[in-house]
């Protein structure tokens, strides 16, 4: 009998087993849906080997508690995640036409929506706030603002952030359509300017200036984002880029992955707040969706150069999906346009969005 | 208990920093922009006239 108690088995729970179906979900969404495979596998494989008992995993000095507590807590990985997304991302479009940066501030509205809906459910105010920036759609930024804020929903919320971003080929053209007219979609936008190589490289040194001396809290995020950004643009340093686009990235996304996992225990995960956070979750996207269209549309009362409202619903950062999605509905609705390069504006000015929301939620929140 | 002043508060000055920061950063860069559009057309403008001399 002894040596019975000493086995995994002899302590399984009910929860255990729901959270291995929760595993087991994240698994077949990425493995035979492909939705973020590269997250939800590492995600998925944490809350499995999480939610075996005995395992000493997440006690001091156990494997998957170093990979939270070094990796996670310490709030080193998002940042670096971030340095790899700046080594992949091309601010041209956002250069060529500076205005869709206020359709990725816009989207950000989404935050303040949830926000508010999560504390109408009686959520503090940080929960609320860790929530409400699912509505950025942005993976790295709301993992790294939740373990500031309310650490014990991080899980949730990570999960939440990567399963809807997923979704934005789903969320977006409802909400899109249901705010524009036919017209407005066919709208044919003018060419963007060429933008030349020195601009380019400026470009991370003038956001740095502009953005961390602003919002200083947010230099985590921005500094390595912009940096990334530097590595690419400069030319000088490919294996600098190659690296943090793909080595490095690889390897804290295993990290990340499994530190977020195994967050999700039975006790930590099967909770009402979780449920809270999945449905404020889409409430934050929705909002963040209409927020860029309708101000898209208040832009145009304003401008002679009438933009395409749709681009708008790119501010959810979720990038190249969101902008992806928007130039096949502009396309459906008008064959000759070509809305890709606009809508990649607001969807990476969303993710500088997104990291600013996040830095001014913790300057008042902590 | 919400306190629904400091919530206001968090979310006022959180989407007016937002919308100034990205505005601002909106403003440097349409200023670049011209600046180094100035430029090339300056630079195009000598290689121009050096091959005119050639």
């Amino acid at each position: 009998m002894e040596a019975l108690k000493d086995m995994g088995i002899y302590h399984l729970s009910m929860g255990n087993i729901v959270m291995w179906m929760v595993a087991f979900v994240l698994f077949y969404l990425a493995i035979k849906k492909e939705i973020e495979p590269l997250l939800l596998v590492p995600i998925g494989f944490g809350i499995f080997i999480a939610n075996f008992p005995l395992t000493g995993l997440l006690e001091e000095h156990g494997l998957f508690e170093m990979f939270y507590q070094y990796g996670i807590a310490t709030e080193l990985i998002p940042p670096l995640i971030f340095l790899g997304l700046g080594a992949m991302t091309d601010f041209g479009p956002v250069l060529a036409n500076p205005k869709t940066l206020l359709l990725g501030a816009a989207a950000q509205i989404g935050v303040y929506g949830a926000f508010f809906a999560a504390l109408l459910l009686g959520f503090s105010l940080t929960e609320a706030a860790s929530i409400g920036i699912i509505g950025g759609a942005d993976g790295p930024t709301s993992i790294f603002l939740s373990n500031i804020l309310a650490p014990h929903l991080m899980g949730a919320v990570a999960v939440a952030a990567y399963s809807y971003m997923a979704l934005v080929p789903i969320i977006i053209p409802p909400v899109a359509r249901a705010l524009t007219t036919k017209e407005e979609r066919r709208i044919v936008m003018t060419p963007a300017r060429m933008v030349s190589k020195e601009e380019k490289i400026v470009f991370p040194v003038l956001g740095c200036i502009v953005i961390i001396l602003l919002v200083p809290k947010s230099a985590p995020l921005i500094s390595m984002f912009m940096l990334g950004n530097l590595f690419m643009e400069s030319g000088v340093v490919e294996r600098l880029t190659d690296v943090s686009r793909n080595a490095l990235m690889n390897i804290i996304t295993i990290l990340l992955g499994l530190g977020v996992g195994s967050r999700m225990t039975a006790d930590t995960f099967l909770r009402l707040d979780t449920i809270g956070v999945f449905i404020l979750g889409i409430v934050a996207f929705i909002i963040a969706c209409a927020g860029g269209v309708l101000i898209a549309k208040l832009m145009n009362v304003f401008s002679k150069n009438k933009i395409n409202p749709l681009i708008g619903a790119a501010g959810v950062s979720a990038v190249p999906m969101a902008a992806r999605v928007v130039h096949i509905m502009g396309a459906r609705e008008n064959p000759q346009n070509y809305l890709l390069m606009h809508a990649m504006g607001p969807n990476v000015a969303g993710v500088i969005g997104t990291a600013v929301c996040a830095g001014a939620l913790i300057s008042s929140l902590t | 208990m919400t306190d629904w002043t400091a919530a206001g508060i968090v979310a006022l000055t959180g989407v007016a920093l937002v919308f100034s920061v990205l505005g601002i950063l909106g403003i440097a860069v349409t200023i670049t922009g011209i600046i180094f559009e100035k430029i090339n057309q300056t630079r195009k403008a000598k290689v121009q006239d050096t091959a005119g001399n050639l």
